[in-house]
């Protein structure tokens, strides 16, 4: 059944977003919450409030109800299907199943009485395999329109993710969808792939520190040769959200026009940047004005501006990463030193290449110059512990490269990574296939060959 | 989500980033892969020459049968040609890009989001060229023709049959959309017949496909609400107007375990160019909606069999003995506690 050579699918589930593409392009086709919005109820009343709510939701879509996005829900209404399931077995239960929304639908009509929302994957991990089937199987046929019988798909998982998970997936992916061949890779190793595309990296190999910032927590994950290193995993309380908040904390304190969420976050991701010495820039700010900012505000319907002053949120923001305390009072190690301990709590033979291959991905890691001055810190940290031993000892060191990479793709890196590897000749071989999974049943994905590349 | 949309949500998605980055003054790059159904890809590119020209190109696995249906005057080109060229902006480019079976050339300053939907309806309208030629076809029998003897639902019997006797051979359009499986459409004086062959991979399947398939035929007999719909025929056997196509001696293997899906679409399925776009999207998309709701229905069971196990799991727990119980009974020696009251382990 290989007619033509389809695009492997890549689906990255994080606990906030997905990432939904094929192989081979370069950026995600599809990023939405991992939100499903489920019928509450089976009464007739609540599918009377079915019909108001979704027409609600056609309107915002462009029009048509025939090729509008939300359009899913409407056959149910018109059709009336528990009428045409006349079949005693079908009869007695409706469609209720297929009664739900996916993404930033699911957020619309969860807006609505009739739906309620949940996230099915918490802190990384699916928690509710019902919901995320269906989230699965919509994302599938709905969003991507492919049949999984001809496509093969590369699935993530975090790193620690129990054996038993990956056989559900497995379960779900061969029995359910009949999927033509499964991968599921370690998220902290396609974020390594993913920095190949940077040009300061010269040897395609799979040992590094991943730095991983998301939304609600930073992880530093050190891979030896696409294996990762579970014992020496940190994490720390600090990411995109809480950058925001402090930007918000700012703005309120100052007593600015307009200090909404939305705001604090539209002036983290447009204006913030990481200084090299926070006193050095105290005083840049002062003696030049120029590097206020300004955000304009406007309503939707474009008829109001509310002006908000960036002031030194610029620089401060991003600098909770590296000097926790000014935002935090019960989380105090900068992110240079937790990922200097990171890297001491792993085995000497590797620590060298993972000093060498500090690798960003993450949303919050895309701050100008975040890499630059991660860079410094950690060097600094490591010379003074060189210097120091070399006192001790007396003898001289060779040195130890501290080097970290940013790249362009730093922000979907994980799907990136998977889409690279995914688009090459071999990736097929390293999948396990329907038929392996006929014969050897899910235990079989609890091993997967790594990508070894040169 | 019930049925599946006849429009591709990704491609509507592409065109309108495209458009409104090209009004802010900053057009994106493109060179992404899309897919549909039915090894279908679409593939979306700047022009090299004209950054503002985008190039979508398709490739299916149907391409090939329906060039060739009209008897190779490849009639497919002029019906997309006429359908796309008169909406603003587009362009049929002069060769297909490499690799690909048709390109279209679209000018960013031109797009309206009518447009877009048109693009995003592409697969559609390719596969809709041979039940275009079907209903034009049908037109023509049937004023030669005019029905005036009742015939029996279904099958063909002779009075039809000697109707379009005379090219019964030339009137079956073919498509070939998958490996295994291939839709036939029939058109004759009084009605257009539209079969499906089936062929399950998956044991699996096989037995949910086959209710479903019952269902398919059996909705229409019970419902009385349903009455207009298309009668729908399941059977093990090719049908009769496909007896003289079909290779001889099929009996072994994967031809063996076919199942075949008749639709029968009388003129009131096809009136009018609303009804003929409505009946033939929904055709097209038979199968993959066919396989949809195989999945659906597996996923349910799935949460069913989950929703199960947790309750024998909960009543095993109640029937848990508290192990105290036993030990102080039988063991000799009496067991050490903590001050908390663990017990000591030795």
């Amino acid at each position: 059944m290989s007619y033509l050579n389809n695009p492997a699918v890549v689906m990255d589930n994080g606990t906030g977003l997905t990432k939904l593409g094929f192989a081979g392009n370069d950026s995600p086709s599809w990023i939405f919450p991992t939100a499903i919005a489920t019928s509450q109820g089976n009464s007739t009343a609540s599918k009377k409030m079915t019909s108001n709510s979704t027409s609600g939701s056609n309107a915002t879509g462009n029009g048509n109800p025939y090729f509008g996005n939300s359009t899913s829900a409407t056959s149910f209404n018109n059709l009336n299907s528990s009428m045409l399931l006349s079949n005693n077995l079908a009869g007695k239960r409706g469609t209720e199943d297929l009664d739900f929304y996916i993404g930033n639908e699911a957020l619309i009509a969860s807006q609505g009485p009739s739906y309620s929302l949940s996230y099915p994957i918490k802190h990384g991990q699916v928690e509710n395999w019902d919901h995320m089937e269906r989230f699965w199987e919509n994302s599938i046929f709905k969003y991507l329109r492919t049949e999984p019988e001809d496509h093969y798909f590369l699935l993530t998982e975090p790193p620690l993710n129990p054996p038993e998970n990956r056989e559900q997936v497995a379960e779900i992916f061969f029995e359910s969808f009949n999927c033509a061949g499964l991968y599921i890779a370690v998220q902290a190793v396609l974020a390594l792939a993913a920095s190949w595309t940077s040009s300061k990296v010269t040897d395609r190999s799979l040992t590094g520190t991943v730095i991983d910032s998301g939304d609600g927590v930073t992880h530093v994950i050190p891979v030896a040769e696409g294996f990762v290193i579970g014992s020496a995993i940190k994490n720390i309380p600090i990411a995109g959200r809480d950058i925001t908040l402090f930007i918000q904390q700012l703005l309120r304190e100052r007593g600015e026009a307009d200090t909404s969420l939305r705001t604090a976050e539209r002036i983290k991701q447009e204006h913030c940047y990481v200084c090299p010495d926070i006193v050095k820039e105290f005083n840049k700010f002062d003696k030049n004005p120029d590097k206020f900012a300004q955000f304009i505000v406007e309503n939707q319907e474009k008829t109001q501006k509310k002006v908000v002053d960036v002031g030194y949120e610029r620089f401060l923001a991003p600098e909770i990463f590296f000097n926790p305390e000014i935002a935090s009072s019960d989380f105090l190690t900068p992110l240079p030193t937790t990922v200097d301990h990171t890297i001491q709590a792993c085995p000497i033979d590797v620590r060298k290449a993972l000093y060498n291959n500090i690798v960003l991905s993450g949303g919050s890691t895309m701050f100008k110059d975040f890499g630059r001055r991660l860079q410094r810190d950690i060097k600094s940290i490591v010379n003074n512990r060189i210097a120091q031993s070399e006192l001790l000892s007396g003898t001289k060191s060779t040195g130890v490269d501290v080097s970290v990479i940013s790249h362009r793709k730093q922000r979907n890196a994980v799907w990136f990574g998977g889409s690279l590897l995914a688009q090459t000749a071999e990736f097929k071989s390293y999948c396990h296939t329907k038929q392996d999974y006929d014969e050897y049943g899910p235990e079989i994905v609890r091993n997967f060959s790594l990508f070894n590349m040169v | 989500m019930l049925h599946l949309q006849p429009s591709n949500l990704l491609i509507q998605k592409t065109f309108s980033e495209a458009l409104e980055a090209n009004g802010s003054g900053s057009p994106l790059t493109f060179d992404r892969i899309i897919s549909d159904f039915d090894y279908t890809n679409f593939h979306v590119s700047n022009d090299p020459e004209n950054r503002d020209l985008l190039l979508l190109s398709v490739r299916t696995k149907a391409w090939q049968s329906i060039l060739t249906c009209d008897n190779g005057s490849q009639g497919v080109l002029p019906y997309l040609a006429a359908k796309y060229t008169k909406l603003p902006g587009i362009t049929v480019a002069g060769s297909a890009e490499a690799g690909f079976d048709y390109t279209l050339c679209i000018d960013l300053s031109q797009l309206t989001s009518e447009t877009i939907v048109q693009l995003s309806l592409l697969k559609t309208n390719i596969m809709s060229y041979p039940f275009f030629l079907a209903f034009q076809e049908f037109a023509t029998l049937s004023t030669k023709n005019p029905t005036t003897t009742t015939v029996t639902v279904g099958r063909f019997n002779e009075e039809t049959g000697n109707v379009s006797s005379i090219d019964v051979s030339s009137t079956l359009y073919t498509i070939q959309y998958r490996d295994n499986e291939n839709m036939f459409i029939k058109p004759s004086n009084d009605r257009i017949t539209v079969i499906f062959e089936t062929f399950f991979q998956d044991e699996t399947d096989k037995v949910f496909g086959k209710v479903f398939l019952q269902e398919f035929v059996d909705a229409r007999k019970r419902n009385r609400d349903i009455q207009s719909a298309p009668q729908v025929i399941f059977s093990t056997e090719p049908p009769l107007e496909l007896q003289n196509h079909l290779p001889k001696g099929n009996e072994v293997g994967d031809e063996a375990s076919k199942r075949f899906i008749t639709f029968v679409l009388f003129p009131r399925h096809f009136a009018n160019e609303e009804l003929q776009f409505k009946t033939v999207s929904q055709l097209i998309l038979f199968r993959n909606y066919f396989h949809y709701h195989i999945k659906c229905s597996k996923a349910y069971m799935h949460s069913r069999m989950r929703y199960r196990v947790d309750t024998f799991v909960k009543v095993l727990n109640r029937a848990k003995v508290d192990e105290d119980e036993d030990e102080s009974g039988g063991s000799n020696y009496e067991t050490k506690r903590t001050i908390t009251g663990r017990k000591m382990v030795y």
